[in-house]
């Protein structure tokens, strides 16, 4: 058993629940016209443009057809300095009251996209921003976007009598791959993260695909780690999520071992370092060659070679330094990188906060 | 012809009520110009609107078919030196409104320019009175509301008196030590939103790399939490509600700091004391040890003969130590059981028969069904 407790201990765990899902475990999905969010976080799009964003604190994902919102301004994004003060301004408010919860890019337009809260109080109001080639930030007006929605279903409760579950779960990533949208997401009461798949078009959250991730980067300690950045990324061919994780294992694992009642093996390729908790990652080329590019709020924008994915030893015993695993080179002259999604062949647009506070959109070539 | 008098005042202030607070429709009388900007809170939304605008001025306005057309004539912005604020304008009589996008900030000051071609610039400063002064939400209660935490404590709950706004807590959560020095990083660096639906309950998790033993970078930075010393517990009074209000005082709490607890909950240490048929007594329960406070309201509940749950209101004792369930309707005669969800944990995270740091290898391929510990009791 110690020598088991050894080995697993350095191995993420996803395991795949489908059998016995209880009924609190399934919610039918809504559609509608002029959808509307108590908060708008993490964004994803399709290959052909539905924009999937999540609602942080009803725990929904909606599925935005944005039709003519989608088009009209000029191809690309262009970098906006003070992005925060110039949308609060827009938006008539003080830039403290802003903030931007993710950036993504239109698989076809090249337009950049961004998610804002407007306010911090209880009348808190969300906001899609459209951020065009010229510069210009256009508010996508929610009233003619056709929606689907999905609520990821809350655990259920011992007592159905007491109506004091203050259990709430938060959205934290969201990727699309292969007709499947894939969610990670954190509970306030329990110290893990679930990931949950729930296929496109929404129609039933069959329970999706329940993950819980367990890692152990310390030693003989185990560890629920919670996930919080991820993407897809082929592997020899197969379809995998990389996945950052909370001091900081990066994880590989097949999406096909995701479906009922399988278990995946999820495999440590590298451990980046403690402290730190990653932000956001994207897949590109450059020179022939792959790379992950991965932000991280205390270790700076990190890029890792991604040739030695397919072959790489899972890390299966105690890092005695704080790296290990297949390494990676800082990109100082990136800095603050808060949000960060592929622009085009060349250039990724990010977030960046400075040291004064500002928050800058910038175009910058792929490194 | 006092009476007559009297009529007619009240006619006029009626009047000018209606021309002040709803003045669309109530400029045909008036005498052209000159402009004046007025804030309007007789709409749904409050708007700014110019008024008296001459005819020719409006005749000239009215082709304007552009926003970028129309905020270099009417334009409202946060600051003189920022970009004008998106909204709709429409005509109304010889008004020109401006409907913002968002509301406005209730104690915020809107700058607005008309620079109608061919005219002098007419500025004002417009605003909502703030609607909210006085600070008034307080830490209502932290869980765990004992004296003493393992040194492995997990999370902490803290409950507010009133709803908190969007900002996270973590910048405004701190815990000193025996000498009065700030722990440093002793809390996960999480950046999700740990509230409750109402955001009165906010959750903070200790970062558990911070409290293993033998790893000597941890070892190097010191535990968060010591057996033996104690640490005081701060929330900042800084922290905003969601009125935008900081909190009308800082909170301080000091707990003793015990021995770290490894061990599973173990449910045969239990102590219960089982009601009588026919009553609504409530079936009480007491624990060795604290359990999570967030979760004995969720996780712990009551089934009948049946395999049927009992519905009924839980009571959380003082220190998490007690747990006392009241049916809605009279217990019924024979077996029962207490229905303790897998998910229940103590102050550590240890659950039934699962301690928090163990391997968890060998119980990973659990159905999403919670896994349920049955704890029989009788009615007699």
């Amino acid at each position: 058993m110690r020598s088991l407790l050894l080995k697993s201990a350095l191995i993420l765990t996803v395991v795949v629940s489908w059998s016995g899902v209880p009924a609190a475990e399934k919610t039918n999905a809504t559609n509608g016209t002029n959808p509307t969010f108590k908060s708008i976080g993490p964004l994803a799009f399709s290959p052909d443009g539905v924009l999937f964003a999540g609602d942080t604190q009803a725990a929904s994902i909606f599925a935005l057809d944005l039709g003519t919102a989608a088009t009209g301004g000029a191809p690309g994004a262009k970098s906006i300095p003070a992005f925060d003060q110039k949308v609060a301004a827009l938006l008539g408010t003080d830039v403290r009251e802003i903030t931007v919860t993710d950036l993504v890019v239109h698989p076809k337009t090249r337009n950049a996209f961004a998610s804002v809260m407007r306010g911090q109080g209880t009348n808190a109001q969300a906001a899609l921003l459209r951020i065009d080639g010229a510069g210009k930030i256009e508010v996508v007006s929610f009233t003619a976007v056709k929606f689907s929605k999905v609520d990821l279903p809350n655990a259920p409760a011992a007592n159905p009598g007491d109506t004091r579950n203050s259990r709430t779960q938060s959205i934290t990533d969201m990727a699309f791959v292969d007709g499947r949208l894939y969610v990670a997401g954190l509970s306030n009461e329990e110290f893990s993260s679930k990931l949950r798949s729930v296929s496109y078009p929404f129609n039933t959250v069959d329970g999706g695909t329940s993950v819980e991730i367990y890692h152990g980067n310390h030693g003989q300690f185990e560890t629920r780690s919670p996930v919080y950045t991820f993407v897809p990324y082929k592997v020899k061919g197969e379809t995998n999520l990389i996945a950052g994780y909370l001091c900081t294992p990066l994880v590989k694992f097949p999406v096909s071992g995701l479906r009922p009642g399988a278990k995946v093996m999820g495999t440590t390729i590298a451990e980046l370092g403690n402290r730190n908790r990653p932000l956001d990652m994207i897949v590109y080329k450059k020179d022939g060659k792959e790379f992950l590019l991965m932000s991280n709020n205390s270790r700076g924008v990190m890029k890792i070679p991604t040739d030695g994915f397919a072959d790489a030893a899972s890390i299966t015993a105690r890092v005695s330094s704080e790296r290990g695993g297949i390494g990676y080179e800082t990109i100082t002259t990136m800095k603050g990188v808060e949000q960060l999604d592929l622009l085009d062949a060349t250039n990724t647009i990010i977030l960046a906060r400075t040291d004064a506070g500002v928050l800058n959109l910038d175009v910058v070539a792929l490194p | 012809m006092h009476v007559r008098k009297s009529a007619v005042l009240v006619a006029a202030l009626l009047l000018f009520t209606a021309c002040v607070g709803r003045y669309v429709g109530c400029d045909a009388g008036r005498k052209e110009g000159p402009a004046r900007i007025v804030l309007n809170t007789q709409t749904d939304r409050a708007t700014i609107d110019v008024v008296d605008v001459p005819e020719a001025q409006l005749s000239q306005l009215r082709g304007n078919n552009s926003k970028e057309a129309w905020t270099q004539v009417f334009r409202i912005a946060v600051a003189a030196d920022q970009p004008p604020m998106l909204g709709d304008y429409a005509f109304y009589g010889r008004s020109i409104r401006f409907t913002p996008m968002f509301p406005l900030d209730p104690g915020r000051q809107y700058h607005v320019t008309f620079v109608p071609a061919g005219a002098a610039p007419i500025t004002a400063t417009v605003g909502l009175p703030a609607t909210h002064t006085t600070p008034t939400t307080t830490v209502a209660q932290v869980f765990p509301s004992g004296d003493v935490i393992p040194e492995n404590q997990l999370r902490l709950y803290v409950h507010f008196s009133a709803p908190m706004g969007m900002k996270g807590g973590l910048d405004y959560v701190h815990l000193l030590d025996d000498q009065g020095q700030e722990v440093a990083d002793p809390f996960l660096p999480l950046d999700a939103e740990f509230w409750n639906d109402d955001r009165t309950r906010y959750t903070v998790f200790f970062d558990p790399g911070r409290q293993k033993r033998g790893i000597p970078v941890i070892e190097a930075m010191g535990r968060s939490l010591t057996e033996g010393k104690p640490v005081t517990l701060v929330v900042d009074a800084e922290w905003r509600d969601g009125n935008g209000l900081p909190l009308k005082e800082s909170y301080r709490r000091t707990f003793r700091v015990g021995p770290p607890d490894e061990r599973p909950i173990n449910h045969a240490a239990w102590q219960l004391m089982a009601p009588t048929a026919g009553t609504r007594t409530p079936l009480a329960v007491a624990f060795p040890e604290p359990l999570d406070h967030g979760l004995l309201l969720r996780a712990l509940g009551v089934q009948g003969a049946d395999g049927r749950p009992v519905a009924g209101d839980i009571t959380v004792g003082r220190g998490e130590l007690t747990w006392s369930f009241t049916p809605r309707e009279f217990w019924k005669a024979g077996a029962h059981n207490i229905v303790a969800f897998g998910m229940l944990e103590d102050l550590a995270g240890n659950r039934i028969g699962r301690a928090f740091e163990v391997d968890q290898f060998d119980r990973s391929d659990r159905s999403a069904e919670p896994e349920k510990t049955l704890i029989p009791f009788s009615v007699r």
